[in-house]
């Protein structure tokens, strides 16, 4: 029982935690690297501490673009919800299985709409979150089929 | 037939021979002697040691091996168990890591998959084309 409780409490945490070391122990090229999030970095979980580790150690493979690209969207994403996140990962690997032309047509499609003023986008949200007739159901919560490149 | 008091008697006059002989002994024999006795009796030590094992002490020795075994095999349990978990944390984390880096690189921002307005709005192209498509 000693055993156990001594145990214990490191298999939840402690080979976890000596994986994701807090902000001021992280090398100086991973802080660069993640340094939109290093004011929220110590209140992060360890799982989480992980996986962002695992990315500044793949940042260096990517182009410089990719590269901005992640640093402009690492705080916002960082502050989404785990259930935002999630949805974003599955709308992802949805389109991950698109071919190259649909991937293309939802990229220009994005496009667009960020062009769109902020008060049509405001109003299309508003939209989104009436309840539609016939049910709440009847809204889409994910990314719908993308329609063909064409258009 | 020897009774218990002949042989008594017979052990009397053999030691008083030998104490006879070894009073006529020289003094440097008597010395070799006596260290040789000392040598043996050290020697007897660690016998008797392993000896005094043989009853409660084996008891003990044998629940403790026990007991040992026990915590060995626990710990060992606990290291495996720390194994798989930090295993499928690695797992995880890659997992996340490999999905996370590409969304987060690619060229269509993660809102547009998050964005209530960029669904509805997706929504009410895909309307559209299927309203203007020829029937």
């Amino acid at each position: 029982m000693i055993v156990a409780a001594a145990v214990g409490p490191a298999l939840a945490a402690g080979p976890v935690l000596a994986l994701a070391p807090d902000w001021a122990e992280l090398p100086t090229d991973t802080q660069q690297i993640l340094a939109p999030l290093g004011p929220d970095w110590n209140q992060m979980e360890s799982i989480r501490r992980q996986k962002w580790l695992k990315i500044a150690e793949r940042y260096p493979k990517m182009n410089k673009e990719e590269q901005g690209r992640i640093q402009r969207r690492m705080t916002a994403w960082a502050k989404l919800t785990p259930a935002e996140r999630q949805k974003a990962r599955e709308g992802y690997a949805n389109v991950r299985k698109a071919t190259p032309a649909q991937r293309d047509a939802l990229k220009q499609m994005w496009t667009e709409y960020e062009a769109l003023p902020p008060e049509e986008k405001a109003r299309l949200g508003a939209s989104a979150a009436k309840p539609a007739v016939g049910g709440p159901a009847a809204r889409p919560t994910t990314l719908p089929a993308v329609p063909p490149p064409a258009r | 037939m020897k009774t218990y008091r002949d042989e008594v008697e017979f052990a009397r006059r053999v030691r008083a021979a030998l104490d006879k002989g070894a009073a006529g002994l020289d003094q440097s024999v008597t010395r070799r002697l006596y260290e040789a006795r000392c040598d043996a009796l050290r020697h007897q030590a660690a016998p008797v040691a392993v000896l005094s094992l043989a009853g409660v002490g084996h008891t003990v020795s044998e629940s403790l091996h026990r007991h040992y075994r026990g915590i060995l095999a626990f710990l060992a349990l606990a290291v495996g168990a720390a194994g798989v978990h930090i295993w499928q944390v690695q797992t995880e984390t890659t997992e996340l890591a490999d999905i996370d880096s590409a969304l987060l690189s690619d060229e269509v921002s993660p809102s547009a998959y998050t964005d209530p307005g960029f669904l509805e709005w997706l929504r009410h192209v895909s309307e559209q084309d299927d309203d203007s498509s020829p029937q």
